[in-house]
């Protein structure tokens, strides 16, 4: 069995990786001369790269026998996706966009009293260190008010088993109030030395108002 | 093994084929690698005959897993992966075969099956195979020097046909016709011994 000079010369091409068209290809492929060429071909090949079995056996037409009973295998193609579907795929991302861009927008415009404040800005005047530390910043029944409602909004979101430890501790930290004398009186008794005999840091006295 | 010795280009072309429904590609794709698996299982298992229906088992294991097959790795990786399985599952199912059977009542052949020395290949058949590498040895001894340089080039130092245009001081046409023709004369001294 042979096959013409032209089909073994695409087949010779073929084993080395030159495609030959498609309808050259079925043609080759059809042709039962032309498949025991292509065998032999690769036979001299394995022969020279020294990848011959000890003993030969040609399975071609057993497997060929064995697979005629198998169902014909199809892979499934990944669909191609229609002009159709592609429109309507870009005008879904547009759309996306468009309200991501409205939103971003509502978002940064600017308020009346911002734009107000923009367009004729206040003096800031830094007042003192003194006077800010003097200055009453809210009435007492205010601050007291204000501390009820943190308080119960910290037992509420406890109840509700949140870890609330940290935002309680500042509040109830907050509404201890200690008297400068006693916290004067209490440095030196941390200042003193402890049972080790190593000496604490030094703790400097409170700021005197 | 390099590129050069499988093709992947090859492969892809026809694994796709086979993809669509085409089986005549996938034969192509056992003659192709019929000789390399069976040498490759041949380190696994010792009995002849044995090797070839593992061969074959795995061949027919590749055709049905094709539908899968991706080509994240390269063709002829995957059907090793799955000879060197077939294989692998063959001597465990070996194993588990209960021996109970005594020796004394079997014939010669089965004995050797057992003791792993089997070969049920024909005396003719094994000439056949020292003949083959001994023909196309000679025959590509035998071929004028230009189709020999090109062919070895090739086949051996897996230059491509640019490459060997280069080496050659040839047109790249002038390379394809040259290893065409160096296969077409060693063919023509191997058909006959296929064809006995």
């Amino acid at each position: 069995m042979s096959v013409s000079e032209q089909q073994g010369l695409k087949l010779s091409c073929f084993m080395d990786g030159e495609i030959p068209a498609k309808a050259e290809l079925d043609s080759l492929s059809q042709d039962a001369a032309a498949r025991a060429v292509w065998g032999r071909y690769h036979l001299i090949r394995d022969a020279v790269q020294n990848e011959l079995p000890e003993h030969y056996c040609d399975l071609s037409d057993r497997i060929s026998a064995a697979l005629a009973d198998e169902p014909t295998v199809l892979a499934p193609r990944p669909r191609a996706m229609t002009t159709w579907q592609k429109a309507v795929g870009f005008a879904v991302a547009a759309s996306v966009f468009a309200v991501a861009i409205v939103s971003f927008q509502t978002v940064q415009q600017p308020t009346v009293e911002s734009a107000v404040a923009d367009v004729a800005p206040m003096p800031v005047m830094a007042a003192p260190v003194s006077q800010v530390a003097d200055a009453p910043v809210l009435v007492d029944d205010e601050r007291a008010r204000l501390e009820d409602m943190l308080i119960n909004h910290t037992e509420a979101v406890s109840a509700n088993g949140l870890n609330v430890m940290l935002p309680y501790a500042r509040v109830v930290s907050d509404r201890i109030e200690i008297p400068l004398e006693e916290a004067a009186e209490e440095a030196p008794v941390a200042a003193e030395p402890n049972a080790s005999g190593s000496q604490p840091a030094a703790v400097s006295e409170p700021d005197q108002p | 093994m390099g590129d050069y010795k499988t093709g992947p280009e090859t492969d892809a072309e026809l694994v796709a084929r086979v993809q669509r429904g085409d089986k005549r590609a996938f034969d192509l794709l056992v003659r192709k690698y019929q000789q390399r698996i069976m040498a490759l299982i041949s380190r696994y298992i010792r009995n002849r005959s044995e090797i070839a229906d593992v061969a074959q088992e795995a061949f027919i294991k590749a055709y049905r897993a094709l539908p899968n097959f991706r080509g994240d790795s390269q063709f002829y990786t995957w059907l090793y992966r799955i000879a060197i399985n077939s294989a692998k599952n063959h001597l465990a199912s070996q194993s588990r075969r209960p021996q109970t059977a005594s020796v004394d009542g079997l014939e010669p052949e089965q004995l050797a099956d057992l003791a792993g020395q089997t070969d049920n290949a024909s005396p003719e058949r094994l000439l056949l195979t020292a003949e083959l590498k001994r023909e196309i040895d000679a025959a590509i001894a035998e071929l004028p020097e230009e189709l020999r340089t090109a062919l070895l080039l090739r086949e051996i130092d897996g230059l491509s046909y640019e490459e060997i245009a280069e080496v050659m001081e040839c047109p790249i046409g002038t390379v394809r016709s040259r290893i065409f023709r160096a296969r077409d004369a060693v063919d023509r001294r191997v058909a006959p011994l296929m064809e006995t």
